[in-house]
């Protein structure tokens, strides 16, 4: 899904953001706020749904390869961590809902979960 | 891979009622915007939303009749469902007069190329390895049914072309040796009860080219040869069938001719589906051969055909009784001598469609599928078609692999709309917890609570923020500390996910505060998704 | 990870076959190779009519994960007494009216380790018996 979309569906605005949003492709959500849960499963097509607006998650999501991260609940981070995004290419967008909404949303809009089919442990076959 | 079809729509006539959706064996139809949208990769040609759709919106393609003016020779290939097509006292040598007289060069039966068939079936469950049941190759909408629906029973086909593409063969070989045209010049062309047959003509799934150059729909050419019927002129061909041969045209002659007991002869696409459903179920193994027809009463019942199929089939009857031989009008000999020459062999694989998937990894298609049946348990399970597609499974999977929007559900929609506002149910955490299976790791009476909302996140200041009483706590945390914010704040529960495991001390603390907690193995992500479902069905 | 739960009558024939057939159907939604797809729906399908022939009732457990697939067959039933025995090709106890319909022929046990990359089994007389074959990828 598009990025365009997501913004739609979320209701929100871009504030750290490429020329054309559209071509930025999202395949998968990951919603946590604690950092190495975020280092373990966000990908190169993992769209981060947090509540932490600092700029550890902006190098996080660099790490990781992340295109975008959505900031909940209105969360205005500082001039800093914007211009680190930018910086980086990693686009920045911020929505009313909570955490809980915003998955939702996009749960219901069809995106996977980043964490793998299974969870993290649990899921493996017994052998 | 782009998929030739003879059943089409005229946009124009469709009102998008729906009918069509409801009979297609491989729901391979969605109405979008009140009209019908067919997927190329499902349709199988088989006519059924042809038969029920009031508006004459769909329709089959075959050739104008013209084209067989591109050839030097052309020459008719007839069914014997054509002579069923026409009243007792006409004879099919009345009918291979008239179709000379229509302007062919040449009529060949293709009732003999079946008993050529029956003699090839024969030898081939003599001489090779087969698993039992076999199915009949020469329907081509079950063998195109079998490619979507059932991949795994390909195997079960008799490895041979259909009876028309070796009659075909046999009429351009007779052709040659009595004419100095060159291959190419002679046309050979069906006169066909079905678009399916159109279809296997201009793609046959064995991959390489038809040996029949044209397809001419039954109902096109019956009126032209009706007006030429003279009883006076009756013409006789040296390579007419017997009984057996003529005997294809109804459902059971095709079994009948092999002479064996076990067969089983089964006609109208959808009785076809539980026969193919009972062999997928490993039943069966003691027919030797499954003669399969997509449309009731055999090929007579055809959509192209004019005919009630019930008059037809005894008219078809009595013709095979009149001409039934002591054996069969092809020589043994010839089949043996041409058949180990794989005269009769499909040049290649029936490949299966690869329809059934539902993402192109195993990862997304687990996640897919689970989603689908969580949807599934919202859905009313009526099937009554008017969101589009003909199930609620299959409107389920639609919107789960993004091809049709949600919301389209006219009894979740009501529902909705009933009452003003965002309707929630009433549910309590012990419920929810056995619906969503979420495993209880501490049992304490809040979980009879009424839940009334859910916070998702990680940070305690965040929750003691937004948290209240009646709420779910979705969060991946599980030091003791989560058990003093969920007291201090009244939630229900807390739900731990991604499969982690509580500290003991959690555990211990969160007995003797009386929080409950929740265990699940699904990610924060999912479980917010699955409980909005609930919580705002 | 998808779990799939069916419940399962003893003598019930006239549904018997069902998870073989939604187990193979759903395992090719999912898109696993043909060869894991038919193993699993062939174990899936012999416990199945185990169940169906010998138990009073059962059910039949379907995990699939990524990695391959997990079939658990449980069932209160008369049990096994010797179950060397049971896995013997065409040692069977089936009633003769069972055998009438084409089943029973000895095959169901051995045929569900052929299909099994792993395999257990173990059964209590007068209570029930418990199957559980995993069916791996590649």
């Amino acid at each position: 899904m598009d990025l365009l979309s997501i913004i739609n569906i979320l209701d929100a605005e871009a504030i750290a953001a490429p020329p054309r949003p559209g071509l930025v492709q999202i395949g998968s959500v990951f919603v946590g706020d604690l950092m190495s849960d975020v280092l373990s499963h966000a990908g190169p097509d993992t769209l981060i749904v947090t509540a932490l607006c600092t700029s550890q998650l902006v190098r996080v999501a660099e790490v990781v390869d992340a295109p975008a991260v959505c900031f909940v609940q209105n969360k205005m981070p500082q001039q800093s961590v914007l211009e680190l995004a930018r910086s980086k290419g990693i686009v920045i967008i911020v929505t009313p809902y909570c955490a809980y909404q915003s998955s939702a949303l996009l749960y219901r809009a069809g995106l996977h979960s980043a964490v793998r089919p299974g969870g993290y442990n649990g899921g493996y076959l017994e052998i | 891979m782009q998929y030739y079809h003879s059943v089409r729509l005229d946009v124009s006539r469709c009102i998008g009622c729906t009918r069509c959706i409801k009979v297609c064996p491989t729901e391979a139809i969605r109405v979008t915007g009140r009209r019908s949208v067919i997927m190329e990769d499902r349709c199988i040609d088989c006519g059924e939303c042809f038969r029920v759709c009031h508006q004459h919106a769909w329709y089959a393609m075959a050739d104008p009749l013209e084209r067989k003016d591109d050839f030097d020779i052309s020459i008719a290939l007839v069914p014997p469902s054509f002579y069923a097509q026409f009243g007792p006292e006409v004879e099919p040598e009345h009918v291979v007069s008239a179709l000379k007289s229509v302007g062919f060069t040449d009529v060949f039966d293709a009732a003999y190329a079946k008993e050529a068939m029956t003699r090839a079936y024969r030898m081939f469950m003599k001489t090779e390895k087969w698993e039992a049941p076999l199915i009949s190759p020469a329907c081509p909408a079950v063998v195109r049914l079998l490619q979507v629906s059932y991949p795994d029973l390909l195997g079960h086909i008799v490895p041979m072309d259909s009876p028309i593409e070796i009659a075909a063969k046999m009429a351009k070989q007779e052709s040659d040796a009595w004419s100095d045209c060159s291959f190419r010049r002679v046309g050979c062309f069906f006169i066909t009860p079905c678009p399916a047959r159109v279809t296997a003509i201009k793609q046959p799934v064995g991959g390489r080219r038809s040996y029949v150059d044209g397809a001419f729909s039954m109902s096109d050419i019956f009126g032209l040869v009706l007006k030429k019927l003279d009883p006076r002129k009756s013409e006789k061909i040296d390579k007419m069938a017997t009984g057996s041969g003529i005997s294809w045209a109804r459902s059971g002659g095709e079994a009948l001719s092999l002479g064996t007991k076990k067969v089983l002869a089964v006609d109208g696409i959808h009785a076809v589906i539980t026969v193919l459903h009972e062999i997928e179920r490993g039943k069966l193994r003691d027919i030797e051969f499954i003669e399969a027809r997509a449309c009731t009463g055999g090929c007579i019942g055809g959509p192209l055909t004019v005919e009630n199929p019930f008059i037809a089939r005894v008219r078809n009857r009595m013709l095979s009784e009149h001409r039934r031989a002591k054996s069969l009008a092809v020589p043994v000999e010839w089949v043996e001598e041409n058949y180990p020459k794989g005269y009769f062999h499909l040049a290649g694989t029936i490949p299966p469609r690869d329809v059934l998937r539902m993402d192109s990894t195993i990862e997304g298609a687990l996640d897919r599928f689970e989603r689908m049946e969580a949807l599934l348990q919202e859905l009313p399970g009526y099937d009554c078609g008017a969101c589009g597609s003909p199930t609620c499974r299959t409107y389920a999977q639609d919107v789960i692999c993004g091809q049709a929007a949600e919301g389209r559900c006219a009894f979740q929609s009501q529902a909705d709309s009933s009452d003003s506002g965002e309707r929630k149910i009433r549910i309590t955490c012990r419920q929810l917890a056995e619906r969503l299976g979420f495993e209880i790791a501490v049992d304490s009476e809040s979980l009879d609570d009424e839940v009334n909302g859910c916070c998702c996140s990680d940070m305690l200041s965040d929750v003691m923020a937004t948290a209240r009483r009646g709420y779910i706590w979705v969060t991946v945390q599980t030091h003791p500390n989560i058990v003093a914010v969920a007291s201090v704040t009244g939630v229900s529960a807390i739900l731990i996910t991604s499969d982690r495991k509580p500290e003991d001390r959690t555990l211990v603390s969160a007995r003797t505060h009386g929080v409950s907690i929740l265990v699940t193995t699904k990610s924060s992500f999912e479980v917010a998704g699955r409980l909005w479902s609930i919580l705002n069905q | 990870m998808t779990t799939l739960t069916f419940r399962v009558r003893g003598m019930d024939f006239s549904n018997a076959g069902e998870v073989g057939a939604k187990v193979k159907r759903i395992l090719h939604q999912i898109g696993f190779e043909r060869e894991v797809t038919r193993r699993a729906a062939v174990a899936a399908y012999e416990m199945e009519l185990n169940i169906v022939i010998h138990a009073y009732e059962g059910e039949v457990k379907v995990r699939i994960f990524d990695t391959g697939v997990e079939i658990i067959a449980e069932d209160r039933g008369p049990g096994i007494p010797d179950i060397e025995l049971a896995m013997q090709e065409g040692y069977s106890t089936a009633p003769p009216e069972v055998w009438k319909m084409g089943f029973g022929a000895g095959m169901g046990l051995p045929n569900i380790r052929k299909c099994s990359d792993i395999f257990e089994i173990s059964s209590e007389v007068g209570k029930g018996t418990y199957v559980r074959s995993v069916v791996l990828r590649g």
